[in-house]
């Protein structure tokens, strides 16, 4: 866009008359004085717009040779875990008379054969007890005595008993005994149960 | 300055690079006589490197567990893991670039869960994550990480929309994952080689 500064401008070296000294950009420093202007505004505002235009260009240059820049994505990966309890028998084992000796209390040891150990497997993301519940149906249950936690043989009953301490999240195995009565041929149903625990 | 000048500096900007002829000149037309002045223009167009990285999804969401499928799923990701379909990730670039990724060493949740139980697979095909490789993520600290971030993958050339899928597989276990909310943040990033 040039800018008209007046129909007056010549050349002093060549008087070639100028409508515009942007046309004559070699002639620049030469042009009269147009209009209103000075020759020394003149030349300062050329000289501005000089830097001004050097200035501009520097980032555009630059730029040009600016590498890829670093360019993100975020993402998450996510779960809620609920608590986890799982309890199974594994096994189910007659004690023999050595057994019986070592493990129950004085005055059982004609129980050889009628008492049992049973083998658990436990595993839990908590901490927790691991209670034995009777099931209603089991038959002659009042005759049936469990070693709780403590190594106590007490009445199988109603009531659940705690088979083990309180046990740190993770994969256990625990054992119990249980005494049967005479008629007994097998242990009663049962239900296991883990009572969480801080 | 007038808006006249503020012009001719915006068209010298857009349209004149540094050096070039701009303007020449006639000297001393005559009356009715006629000279050519001929002015070169040239245009430089500078297209700037140009790269995008997009993720289908912001988050990679492990379904909420009920309590019975939960015992099964713990021991089956004990031992095995369980995979889990992750984002798809697409790359539009003008020139080769790479994708690495830095993940947070552990999950944030009930219990300081390392990253390196999940392990990472991309897989060529969309939805299919089956016989992909995997790798575990890192337990490094971020910064250990950014020195050498983990590769994804890298193309030789100017990309359209290069799509993979991610692939993760999860492991959970009794005694180390409490319940709770867990978040794994992941970072993904394009850049140029």
């Amino acid at each position: 866009m040039p800018i008209r500064i007046g129909m007056s401008c010549i050349c002093l070296r060549c008087a070639v008359p100028a409508t515009n000294r942007f046309a004559f950009p070699t002639h620049l420093r030469l042009i009269a004085p147009c209009a209103s202007r000075s020759v020394l505004r003149s030349i300062v505002e050329t000289v501005a717009l000089v830097l001004v235009v050097s200035v501009a260009l520097v980032p555009r240059t630059s730029g040009a040779q600016a590498t890829v820049s670093a360019h993100a994505r975020l993402h998450a990966v996510r779960a809620v875990v609920g608590t986890v309890t799982h309890t199974a028998f594994l096994s189910h084992q007659r004690l023999t008379a050595e057994q019986v000796k070592l493990l129950l209390p004085p005055g059982y040891a004609a129980q050889s054969g009628r008492a049992w150990i049973s083998t658990v497997d436990l595993r839990g993301n908590v901490n927790g007890v691991l209670l034995l519940e009777p099931r209603t149906a089991a038959t002659g249950s009042a005759k049936w005595l469990v070693m709780n936690a403590d190594g106590q043989l007490v009445p199988w009953t109603s009531q659940a008993i705690g088979i083990s301490r309180t046990l740190p999240a993770g994969r256990h195995t625990v054992s119990f005994v249980w005494v049967a009565p005479d008629t007994a041929s097998a242990p009663p149903e049962a239900a296991l149960r883990v009572q969480p625990s801080p | 300055m007038t808006a006249a000048r503020v012009l001719l500096l915006l068209s010298t900007l857009c349209a004149v690079p540094l050096g070039a002829q701009a303007s020449c000149s006639v000297q001393h037309p005559g009356a009715r006589q006629t000279r050519d002045c001929t002015v070169t223009l040239s245009t430089t167009l500078q297209l700037r490197e140009t790269a995008q990285l997009t993720l289908s999804r912001s988050a990679t969401d492990i379904a909420a567990l009920s309590i019975a499928a939960t015992d099964l799923l713990f021991r089956a990701a004990n031992d095995t893991g369980i995979v889990v379909m992750g984002p798809s990730l697409h790359v539009s670039a003008n020139r080769a670039i790479a994708v690495t990724l830095v993940n947070a060493p552990q999950f944030s949740g009930p219990a300081p869960k390392p990253a390196s139980e999940v392990l990472l697979g991309v897989s060529p095909t969309m939805k299919r994550c089956a016989g992909v490789p995997m790798m575990p993520l890192s337990d490094s600290p971020k910064a250990v990480q950014q020195a050498t971030p983990r590769l994804i993958m890298q193309t030789a050339g100017a990309a359209s929309d290069l799509a993979r899928q991610l692939c993760f597989r999860v492991h959970w276990r009794y005694a180390t994952d409490p319940p709770g909310s867990y978040s794994l943040p992941l970072t993904f990033s394009i850049t140029a080689p």
